[in-house]
This record gives structure tokens, C-alpha cells and sequence, in this order.
């Protein structure tokens, strides 16, 4: 990946590729997740794909990336540690690509490549410029009035945006994570919700909402990352040249660097809890456990345990959390999906979950809502037995093996590598994909037990059926 | 004999090649990328649960497809899970109305990985203890799919639609079908359908075709006295309208989630000329850059989750759309009205011609990911075709069949809507 400054405040992260019939662009604007601006973040992406002064219907826009060999994009909020980023993502087909290494990226016929159909007065253009220009109006050029954004976009939007809040619930299991890790981070910026809240979009006005677009164009710091077939140098000319709200820009907001979650003690006031969630004794003696259930009308109940490390996201402590993680529930072969799901049968889905950022692992399991208590406690008895006992060299090897080959394959999709290149650019991480591997070979039995022995249960969210979760 | 398909277009070469045993082989080679991936798709899924052996009508307990894919991996010493964690891949599996797919995925150790794939999927091990075991596991996964309100609108959906066919019947089963499944029924059930005519095996990533064709010639041994099945689907019976026009549950939901689907007929002469032309005809009049999708929005009725899509198995097809909206009524109105306005004014060229391009470049998509190149094939092999046909279908449709399309299928009485609302 190479890293050029367009301007200030602006970056190119390229990656030069023929392995791929596309070119990826994912353009990055960079903010700090808080309780004040996350709604607001939230809801502009939604208001941006709309439409822009030269594409200013949705048929408009969709059939110019139609045009494009069906080009993607899509507009949404990150969230990634404690930043909101709103993402611009687009993927196209590049034409005329040249054949490489006995494989070809594909070539497009010059009668078969791309048209402008909808604009046949324009002269014809290369596809990466008509997909940045693309890009590159819906981000400058929305559509405006009376010195706010359109009005019935706005309120089309914040309608849009209140459904998928409150659809979160469609998905139990997704939806048990997100409580668990709001109630573990309550007092961190990491609890916010990236998507937002419903009862901040009544005070969201076109006006209000086109302003903080300027104040976000103006002070956020911007990444490109581009994968493909593409002149690095040709596309950074090309950035400078469309994207001129992003040039010139004095006083860029610094986005302060995640850190690890803190531990349950050194959190002080906690805000009282909203009147259907009901907090209950603590599942074992360990009373500094906070437990939450809620009771919805379901069939199957679901379990989700958070954990905090306190460790850093970068170096030892790094390799051997996400080893640890993949050792516990990591896989098919985990000693949760064996002990819990194969050997007791007591549960379909039952995975963990590292997330890097914050030192945290989340655990979570879908069961019978009357045997969640049941599911807890193995939970913790293979906790407990991989901190203290060392895995054998045989199990650490297997984690170490299936790592690597997770790592080997990201560089197959654009999507991962991107992602995978943004967060070690956010820790400031300067360790390429390809020491990972040799990184993690490094991690010992010993240093596992370390790591299980310094995690701590600190959060356990219930969801169960009507009438369970009673309390013992 | 080895046939060899090229295309400049995608860029890629397609090798097929039927080995002695009968089984199937689809290789698609890619230079570059770290991971392989290989399949071996089974002819079977969850709508053979009843079937004709000979004269003999047989019918086994609902979900025994489903069942049989997670019995595979019971293997006698060790699991087969922990069996590729050893060779540092990953496996999975997956049952649908049709197939039966166990796949794995590597970086190194190809051929080994191949030889164990193709070992664990023709060495069955049922006992009367694990079968009860995976019970408890299986009705998990059942509960879990209860609880998503996606699957409960689309389930009613093809309930709505269908009168007899086997779709309806959840890919599981029911708690109750599942807890009568035993040894016995999965071994006769793996001895009719595990059949290498019946079989495939498709590989994706960079590794040497002819070592591939060897293991698997090898490993896989012909089958005598291959049973005769004759697949009973009832699509012959099932009559063009559909069962019930509307259909409305129930849950814990925000917004009214929708599902308006089209049955179609089921006895296309080419079925991927069909599934070309049923693609393009929902996104011109429904899809992103279609007027209803534009007229939709702007009157809230459609959000970003509204999408179309059009499905054809071997034996079914159908249409659908599916969304949130305050007013699915009015989503099912305004589509009808503008299938109405097509049908007689007819579809532009320019649409057609545009849509087309879109079809060809996603379909050109497909091959950036090992993974979605093999899953695509593993749908394919049981259409007995391969993903370079759908291209090619593609390239040769005309204006007119895609508005032949829609006057057969898109019409009056073939369409339900399945509703999910909130209980408050």
C-alpha cells in the first residue's frame, strides 16, 4: 500500500493491483464518535446518495452506475473503535485492462465498453475519472434549498434512518451484541451507537443538518483508499483535481487514537436504565458482574458475555488476544462450539468475538432462554480452564495454522484489505499483512494463559422469552 | 474428455470433465490469489424428502437433507471440523431446496484438503447416539430462524404461493420431523442420493488441473446398481395462480417488513435463458434506476433495503421483492400499475441495453472472490449448466424476449403478498 498526501488533511492510500476485474474506492471521512454528533453523522450518508446537482434523482444515479457495467456504490456511517467514519464505497469495473501472468483481469471490447448513455454530450472519459467524478459530485454537490439541505429528503431520510434503528431488533443475535457492548462501554465513547438514536432526529433540521455537513467537509480528515488496476500518481492528480472541497484546508480535526476499555472499577457514575431492562443479582458471587435481561416474545433466548482485557491493540498483547480469541470461539474447532455445541448439543450458534480497538471479547450464544444460566457457567469453566492451564502445543499450533490461512486470504478481497489496512492506520500500526503470520507463530502457551487470566467478565446481556429471566 | 471454455469478456477459462464414476468436475483456475476453495455438491436437498423409487413412493421425514449435512461431520475418530483445522482450512456446508454443498477453504495443503473433502462426504458414520445428539443442535438452528422476521415473511410468501410444492417445507424441517429422524432413514436416504452421477466436485484458485482430475478419479470409486429416483415436486399439478393472495403474521417488529412475490411456471426449454431474461425484467421495472424505485422512495414507501430479485431453481421459480414500508398495499399497487404500463407500452431499448450492461459487469464481479465463484457453480451444477451460460445468455437475449418474459410471468393472479407486522 502506498501512502501519498494530497493535501492537507487528505490521503491516498493506493494499492496497485491487476488481480481484480475492479477498482475499489473507499473514501473515509473521519470523525469522533460522541453522544452529540452521532445521529448527525449518521443521517448523511443517507441524504447524500440522494442525489447531486448533476444527478439529481435516484434514477439519475442509478443509471449512471447502471452505465458503468453496473458499478456499486453505497454511502454509510463506520464505526470503527471510538470514530464514526461516514464511508463512500465504489466498486467498478476498470475497461481495457492488460492480460497478466497466463490469467487476464478481462478485457472489455472497444464496441462492448462502458457508454455515457446519459450524457452524450460529454467527451468520453476513462471509467476510474467518470467513477471519481461520480464520487466526487455527491459528496460537493448536494441538492440544497433555502440554506439547508432539500427538506423532503431530509424527512425521508430520518424516517429511513428511525426504521433501521428500531429494526435492530430484526436480528436477535446482532441486536444482543450491540446491548452488551452499550452496557460494557456505558461511560466510553465506544458505547455510542455508530448509527445513531431516534430521539435526536425531531431536532435534526435541513438547515442544522447542512451546516454540520460543512463543518465535516471542512475540519475532518479524509482517507481514499484505492485498490486496482490504477497509476497511482494518475489517481492522486485526479483526486486533487475533483475533489477541491477537500483542498486548501487549514485547522484539520484530530481524531484521537482508541484506547482499550477500562476496567469496571474505574467507571464511576452510571446513568439509570431504561424501565423494560431490568438489572439482576449477578449470575455467580462475582459481584462486580452487571447483568442485564430483557423479555421479548421469542423462541429462542440469547446470551452475550463481554469481556475486557485492558490490553492495547497493538504488539504482544495484540497476537495473543486474537490467538486467544480464535482458541475460544474463534471456529468450528473452538473449545466452545466443541464443549457447548457438539458435546452438550445445547446450542446451534456460539462464537467470540475480538474486538481490537477496545481489548474486548465479546461471547455470544443463541439457546433456550431456560438454559442461558447453564450456558454462562461453561462459558466461564472453559474461561477458567485456559487461564489456568496452558493449551497444548498441538491446540496452539491448529489456531495458529487457521490464523494464518485467515490472514493469506485477506489479500483476496478488496473489501479486507482495505479494512485491514484502515485499522492498523488508525493504531498507527506499522506492521505489514505480511509479518502477521510470523508475529503470531511468536505467541507461547505461557503467554495465552496470561491472557485468559487477565480477562474479566464484566458484562452478561440476556435476551430471553416472555417469562424467563426471573429473578432467582 | 476435458472441455475447455474461454472468455475474453470475463477473462477467465472454465474446465469441465465427467470421470468414470460419473461425478462431475468444474475447475475454474485463478493465478494470483492465495486461497483455493473446492465443493462437492450433492444432488439433493430439502424438497426430496419424497420421491418415487421405481413404483415405490417413498417419503422420509422432512428436513433429512439438512440433517444428513450436519451427520457428515461426525467422524469416527475425530471430527472432521478438527480433521482441515489440522491441514489449515476451513469447512462448511450448506442445504437448500436442491443441493447438498460441503466446501472447504486453504492457502496450502490443496490436494490433501481435496482428499479429505471427497473421504468425509462418501464415509457416512450414523449411530442411533450422535444422530440423537445433533437433535438438540438442529432445533437450535430452527429456533434461531423462528426468531428472524426475514425468514418468517419469506416463508409465508411461498406458502402463499405454492399449493404443493416441497418449498413451503422449511429447509430444516420441525422440531417434530427432525425428532423422528433416525440412523436407519439417513443411511438408506445417503445410499439412494449419494451418488457420484448425482455429484460434483467444483474448484476455484490456482493448483494444477490434472492432480485435481487424479485425486478425485481416485477417490472417487464408481456405484453400482445406482437406484432409479424419479424426483416428485408436483410442478406439473401446480396450477399458475397462487394459493392465497395475501398473507399477514405477527412479531416483534418495527416497521411492516414486505415480500411480494410472482410464481412463475417451471418448465422452461432453457432454463438459463429464462433466469437471464427473469434478472433483467424485475430491476428494469423495479430495480435502483427504475421510475417505480424512484416514485417509491419519494413517497417513503422504500428504503435502502427495498431489492428485487428473480429465483429459478430446477423446479421453481418466482419473482420477489421484499422491503420495509408503512404501506406495503401501496408498494403491491404501484407495482402492479406499472407492470400494467409495461405490458403495454412495452420495455425501451435503452433500458434494456443498459440493464444488460449491468447484468454482464456483475456477473464479471463474481469472479474477483474464489468464494463466489465456487458458491455460484454449486448453484449452476444442479441447472446442468456453469456460469459462463448465464453470460452468454446475457450477450444473445433480445428486446423481445425479456417483453415475452413479462407477458408470461408477470401476470394478474400469480402474485401474494406476505406481510410481517408488529404486534403493538
Amino acid at each position: 500500500m502506498e501512502l501519498i498526501n494530497i493535501s492537507n488533511g487528505v490521503k491516498l492510500h493506493a494499492l496497485q493491483t491487476q488481480k481484480f476485474k475492479t477498482v475499489t474506492v473507499c473514501l473515509l471521512i473521519r470523525r469522533k464518535l460522541t453522544r452529540a454528533e452521532a445521529t448527525l453523522n449518521a443521517l448523511l450518508p443517507g441524504v447524500l446518495r440522494r442525489g447531486c446537482e448533476k444527478f439529481n434523482t435516484l434514477t439519475k444515479i442509478n443509471r449512471e452506475l447502471e452505465g458503468m457495467y453496473g458499478a456499486v456504490f453505497d454511502a454509510d456511517v463506520v464505526k470503527k473503535g471510538e470514530e464514526q467514519i461516514i464511508q463512500f464505497f465504489m466498486e467498478f469495473v476498470n475497461a481495457g485492462e492488460p492480460e497478466i501472468n497466463g490469467t487476464s483481469a478481462g478485457k472489455i471490447p472497444a464496441d462492448k465498453a462502458p457508454k455515457a448513455e446519459y450524457s452524450p454530450a460529454e467527451p468520453p472519459q476513462s471509467a476510474e475519472r467518470r467513477a471519481l467524478s461520480f464520487l466526487a459530485e455527491i459528496l460537493q454537490n448536494p441538492l440544497t434549498e433555502n440554506g439547508g439541505f432539500r427538506a423532503d429528503i431530509v424527512s425521508s431520510e430520518a424516517e429511513n434512518l428511525k426504521t433501521a434503528i428500531e429494526g435492530r431488533l430484526n436480528n436477535k443475535a446482532e441486536y444482543a451484541k450491540l446491548k452488551c457492548v452499550e452496557i460494557m462501554c456505558e461511560n466510553e465513547a465506544f458505547g455510542i451507537y455508530g448509527d445513531g438514536y431516534a430521539e435526536d432526529l425531531p431536532g435534526i433540521t435541513p438547515v442544522k443538518l447542512f451546516w454540520h455537513y460543512k463543518r465535516v467537509l471542512k475540519e475532518s480528515p479524509a482517507e481514499f483508499i484505492i485498490i486496482g488496476n490504477i497509476d497511482t500518481k494518475k489517481t492522486a492528480a485526479l483526486i486533487k483535481e475533483l475533489f477541491t472541497d477537500l483542498a486548501e484546508r487549514e485547522n484539520i480535526l484530530k481524531v484521537p487514537k482508541t484506547l482499550p476499555s477500562l476496567p469496571r472499577e474505574q467507571i464511576k457514575a452510571r446513568p439509570a436504565l431504561p424501565a423494560h431492562v431490568r438489572t439482576r443479582p449477578p449470575l455467580t458471587s462475582r459481584g462486580h458482574i452487571k447483568t442485564v435481561t430483557e423479555e421479548f416474545n421469542v423462541s429462542q433466548g440469547k446470551i452475550c458475555i463481554g469481556l475486557k482485557s485492558g490490553m492495547p491493540a497493538t504488539g504482544a498483547p495484540f497476537y495473543s488476544l486474537t490467538l486467544l480469541n480464535e482458541i475460544l470461539g474463534g471456529s468450528a474447532n473452538s473449545r466452545l462450539f466443541v464443549n457447548i455445541r457438539e458435546k452438550k448439543s445445547l446450542c446451534y450458534s456460539i462464537f467470540s468475538y475480538f474486538y481490537r480497538f477496545k481489548g474486548i471479547i465479546l461471547i455470544h450464544c443463541g439457546a433456550d432462554s431456560d438454559k442461558l444460566e447453564e450456558i454462562f457457567a461453561l462459558c466461564e469453566k472453559e474461561l477458567s480452564s485456559l487461564a489456568n492451564k496452558k493449551v497444548s502445543e498441538k491446540e496452539l499450533s491448529f489456531a495458529k495454522k487457521s490464523l494464518a490461512k485467515k490472514i493469506s486470504a485477506l489479500n483476496d478481497s478488496p473489501a479486507q484489505t482495505a479494512d485491514f489496512y484502515l485499522s492498523q492506520y488508525l493504531q498507527n500500526d506499522k506492521v505489514p499483512l505480511t509479518c502477521f503470520a510470523r508475529n503470531l507463530e511468536k505467541v507461547t502457551a505461557r503467554e495465552i494463559k496470561e491472557t485468559a487470566a487477565a480477562l474479566v467478565v464484566d458484562t452478561v446481556y440476556m435476551l430471553t422469552g416472555s417469562g424467563y429471566g426471573k429473578e432467582a | 474428455m476435458e472441455s475447455v471454455k474461454t472468455n475474453e469478456f470475463l477473462g477467465e477459462n472454465l474446465h469441465t470433465k465427467q470421470l468414470s464414476s460419473g461425478i462431475k468436475c468444474y475447475i475454474i483456475p485463478k493465478c494470483g490469489y492465495a486461497q483455493m476453495q473446492a465443493a462437492v455438491a450433492v444432488n439433493f436437498g430439502s424438497a426430496d424428502y419424497a420421491f418415487k423409487l421405481g413404483n415405490e413412493v417413498r417419503k422420509f421425514p422432512a428436513g433429512i437433507a439438512h440433517f444428513m449435512e450436519h451427520k457428515l461431520f461426525e467422524g469416527k475418530k475425530e471430527s472432521v471440523f478438527e480433521q482441515f483445522t489440522k491441514n489449515g482450512a476451513d469447512v462448511n456446508a450448506f442445504t437448500n431446496f436442491t443441493n447438498t454443498a460441503y466446501y472447504f477453504s486453504c492457502t496450502d495443503n490443496f490436494a490433501n484438503n481435496l482428499r479429505l473433502l471427497l473421504h468425509f462426504v462418501q464415509n457416512p458414520y450414523f449411530t442411533e447416539a450422535n444422530v440423537n445428539k445433533e437433535k438438540g443442535i438442529i432445533i437450535q438452528e430452527i429456533n434461531m430462524y423462528k426468531d428472524d422476521p426475514l425468514w418468517a415473511c419469506y416463508q409465508n410468501l411461498l406458502s402463499a404461493m405454492y399449493f404443493n410444492s416441497p418449498v413451503t417445507s422449511d429447509i430444516a424441517g420441525s422440531e417434530q420431523s427432525v425428532n423422528s429422524i433416525t440412523a436407519d432413514m439417513l443411511e438408506d436416504c445417503y445410499s439412494l442420493f449419494y451418488n457420484p452421477p448425482q455429484m460434483a466436485v467444483i474448484c476455484a484458485g490456482g493448483f494444477d488441473i490434472n492432480e485435481v482430475y487424479d485425486i478425485i478419479e481416485k477417490y472417487v470409486s464408481p456405484k453400482v446398481d445406482i437406484p432409479e429416483i424419479t424426483r416428485c415436486y408436483g410442478e406439473e399439478k401446480e396450477p399458475r395462480h397462487v394459493r392465497q393472495r395475501e398473507v399477514t403474521a405477527k412479531t416483534q417488529i418495527a416497521a411492516p417488513l414486505f415480500n411480494i412475490g410472482f410464481k412463475d411456471i417451471a418448465d422452461w426449454q432453457n432454463p438459463i435463458k429464462n433466469l437471464a431474461a427473469g434478472k433483467l425484467l424485475i430491476d428494469l421495472i423495479a430495480g435502483e434506476g427504475s421510475n417505480l424505485y424512484e416514485k417509491l422512495y419519494a413517497q417513503n414507501l422504500a428504503d435502502a433495503s427495498f431489492y428485487v430479485q428473480y429465483t429459478a431453481g430446477t423446479f421453481f421459480a418466482y419473482t420477489m421483492l421484499s422491503g420495509f414500508s408503512e404501506n406495503p398495499h401501496k408498494v403491491n399497487e404501484l407495482l402492479l400499475n406499472e407492470i400494467r404500463k409495461y405490458a403495454q407500452n412495452g420495455i425501451s431499448s435503452g433500458d434494456f441495453i443498459r440493464l444488460k450492461q449491468k447484468h454482464t459487469g456483475r456477473l464479471r464481479m463474481v469472479f474477483n472472490s474464489i468464494h463466489a465463484i465456487t458458491q455460484a457453480q454449486i448453484d449452476f451444477f444442479s441447472k446442468k449448466a456453469d456460469l459462463f451460460d448465464l453470460l452468454t445468455e446475457y450477450e444473445n437475449l433480445t428486446l423481445n424476449d425479456v417483453n415475452e418474459k413479462l407477458a408470461a410471468h408477470l401476470v394478474e393472479g400469480a402474485n401474494a403478498l406476505s406481510i410481517v407486522k408488529g404486534t403493538q
